[in-house]
């Protein structure tokens, strides 16, 4: 019995090992390497134009499939090259009858790139609340960091790890008072130094309201945002910009994006068209003088929407490729393997095991794994059935099961002990 | 005469055993010394801030401890056993094979408990004075993996060495080392709090597989 377990064992170790490196290894020689077109909307003709790499080095193109060279390229984007342009003495003075100035067009330049697994992290709860008004040009990092307990916003101070009783009270007060209900459920901030510019954070209670609170002087301000509760939040990319238009962005549970603006926190939707899938799709948003743009990067496809200022649909642009599964290298591959484990997919910082299954190709292979398998049994003088659960397991496993089994080879109980 | 064999396997481990300990010791007072000096020459906020923000981990230098001390234990334990095949007079007692084995393993994974929960236990005790215990708990979780590795370690080393062929021991060396590398990765803290449970599955699994080359020794297999 122990001999079999611990036989057992081995062999499943054996097959959960060569299904992470098997394949990883194979890939390795014969991966395909897809393009993804990175995409801009030209405000000076109003059309997609994007770079990629070509064949020989990089190209620019636009929607309709007109080439540009580099200089052609970055005069069609001023909003992004205009420190190039002005350089040059290239950059318009308008376009469409609107004045360009430098200052402006950097105010209104944001970026912002959601990637699945930054949604799903492990966070140690102690959060750096910034003084938001402390005169000074520089933001600094306060001594205390806070984290929020069953019944109150507890502050602590790093240096002398010490609860700043005082500071813990006051935050308290002003939460209760303001119909705040502990435990929080998520904290959401922005915990850097390194921007113009404070908004401290936003926390959900324990009745789902989202309230923003601020240190102002050391005192505390809050404000309850009255977010619609038809928006289940699942996260706020908060990103304090002199924009000041917006606190951040708001991931829903539903896969839907929002920019959560200064207009009394009211949401306002971006388009995805449900092609944003927050656990595996990477989404970066750029506000620009005149447009706002979504583009949603998938595996095996892009999707951008361009709206005005005023968030109405202007554009959109949909490019589809086939991945590595689809060309000859993934049906080998699938064919080999009946299954692949991998400890990361992207779509969370957590360590999992996130298994693939090739099926019907693998079973291809698993046929034939299953009679090289019986063929070695037959070598072995042993019948299939003293072997039913090793059969099994090269069904499944394929050719991972075989190794194993040919690997951790049986030796019956009842042989005599060689002299 | 199991009395006697947790002797024997005593006598056999004990300069490895005292000698790990020390090196245990020895690195938990420098982690926490190198803590107390970053506090006296460096902002705690921005301290703070990199272990909460940027995954800075003050007690990296564990990582590799466990497997070290998981395959020195096995080491001083199995290899005597090899040398002129001495395990088969073990096997010859009146007493089970399989008992005999897994008293002598028993030994040897009860040896490097008691190093890891004590050195666990320092562990938590010294955070408790440096930091807030939030950031202490997912120390704690951070570096359990890494313990989990030494015990595992232990298991797949005992049994690669009682392995009579050398054929077959790079094959198990080979999928060790690959099990292996799966505890480690370390791009942010308490990244495996998620599978934690099926690694301390597959570790206690793992604990009896010495058997497994026993078995092999024991039937004389010559392939």
């Amino acid at each position: 019995m122990i001999v079999r377990l611990s036989r057992y064992t081995l062999i499943l170790v054996a097959v959960l090992v060569m299904s992470v490196y098997l394949p990883d290894l194979y890939w390795i020689f014969f991966d395909v390497k897809t393009n993804t077109p990175y995409l801009s909307y030209s405000p000076v003709d109003s059309v997609f134009i994007m770079s990629r790499r070509g064949d020989d080095g990089q190209i620019f193109v636009d929607a309709d499939g007109n080439t540009y060279d580099r200089d052609e390229y970055e005069a069609k984007l001023p909003f992004f090259y205009y420190m190039q342009l002005i350089s040059d003495g290239r950059m318009p003075e308008s376009i469409h009858g609107v004045k360009l100035d430098p200052n402006e067009i950097k105010r209104n330049r944001n970026m912002h790139r959601i990637r699945p697994y930054q949604l799903d992290q492990p966070l140690i709860p102690l959060y750096p609340l910034l003084e938001s008004e402390s005169g000074r040009v520089r933001l600094e990092f306060p001594e205390e960091f806070f984290r929020i307990q069953n019944k109150r916003m507890e502050f602590i101070n790093s240096v002398t790890k010490k609860i700043d009783e005082d500071l813990t009270e006051r935050f308290t007060q002003a939460l209760i008072d303001n119909g705040f209900e502990f435990p929080a459920k998520s904290v959401f901030m922005n915990p850097t130094t390194r921007k113009a510019f404070d908004e401290g954070c936003f926390i959900i209670d324990g009745k789902d309201e989202l309230y923003h609170v601020k240190k102002a002087k050391g005192q505390p301000v809050v404000n309850k945002a009255n977010f619609p509760a038809s928006i289940p939040i699942r996260s706020i990319i908060v990103s304090e910009n002199v924009l000041k238009e917006y606190y951040g962005v708001v991931v829903s549970d539903d896969d839907r994006l929002f920019f959560l603006t200064y207009d009394n926190y009211k949401p306002v939707e971006l388009p995805t068209m449900g092609y944003y899938d927050s656990h595996y799709s990477t989404v970066i948003i750029t506000t620009d003088l005149f447009f706002r743009q979504v583009s949603i990067q998938n595996n095996d496809r892009i999707d951008v929407f361009v709206t005005d200022r005023d968030y109405n649909l202007l554009d959109e642009y949909h490019e589809s490729w086939k991945t590595r599964d689809d060309y000859f290298q993934g049906k080998v591959a699938n064919f080999l393997f009946p299954f692949t484990l991998t400890l990361y997919d992207g779509s969370t910082t957590f360590v999992g095991l996130f298994t693939t299954w090739n099926f019907p190709l693998a079973l291809i292979g698993n046929l034939i794994a299953l009679i090289v398998f019986m063929f070695f049994l037959k070598k072995e003088e042993r019948t299939f059935k003293s072997a039913i659960p090793e059969l099994i397991l090269v069904t499944v496993t394929g050719f991972y099961g075989l190794i194993a089994c040919l690997v951790y080879i049986y030796v019956p109980l009842w042989r005599p002990e060689r002299k | 005469m199991v009395k006697s064999i947790f002797y024997k396997e005593w006598l056999k481990i004990r300069w490895a055993f005292l000698a790990m300990g020390i090196l245990f010791a020895g690195v938990l007072i420098y982690i926490y010394a190198s803590v107390g000096h970053t506090f006296r020459f460096n902002e705690a906020p921005g301290y703070w801030y990199n272990i909460i923000y940027r995954g800075v981990k003050y007690y990296s230098f564990l990582q590799y401890l466990p497997l070290l001390a998981g395959l020195v234990i096995a080491t001083v334990q199995f290899v005597p056993e090899i040398q002129r095949k001495r395990i088969k007079l073990t096997f010859h007692l009146p007493v089970d094979e399989y008992n005999v084995l897994l008293a002598m393993t028993g030994i040897g994974y009860v040896s490097l408990l008691v190093i890891f929960i004590v050195s666990a236990l320092c562990f938590l005790a010294a955070g408790y004075v440096f930091f807030p215990s939030n950031i202490v708990h997912s120390a704690l979780g951070t570096i359990l993996p890494w313990y989990l590795l030494g015990l595992s370690a232990y298991s797949l080393a005992s049994y690669i060495i009682l392995e009579p062929m050398w054929k077959r021991r790079i094959l198990y060396i080979l999928f060790a080392v690959g099990f292996g590398k799966l505890f480690l990765n370390a791009w942010f803290y308490n990244i495996y709090d998620r599978v934690l449970l099926i690694m301390i599955v597959v570790t206690l699994l793992l604990s009896v597989s010495v058997i497994y080359s026993g078995h092999r020794f024991k039937k004389g297999v010559y392939k």
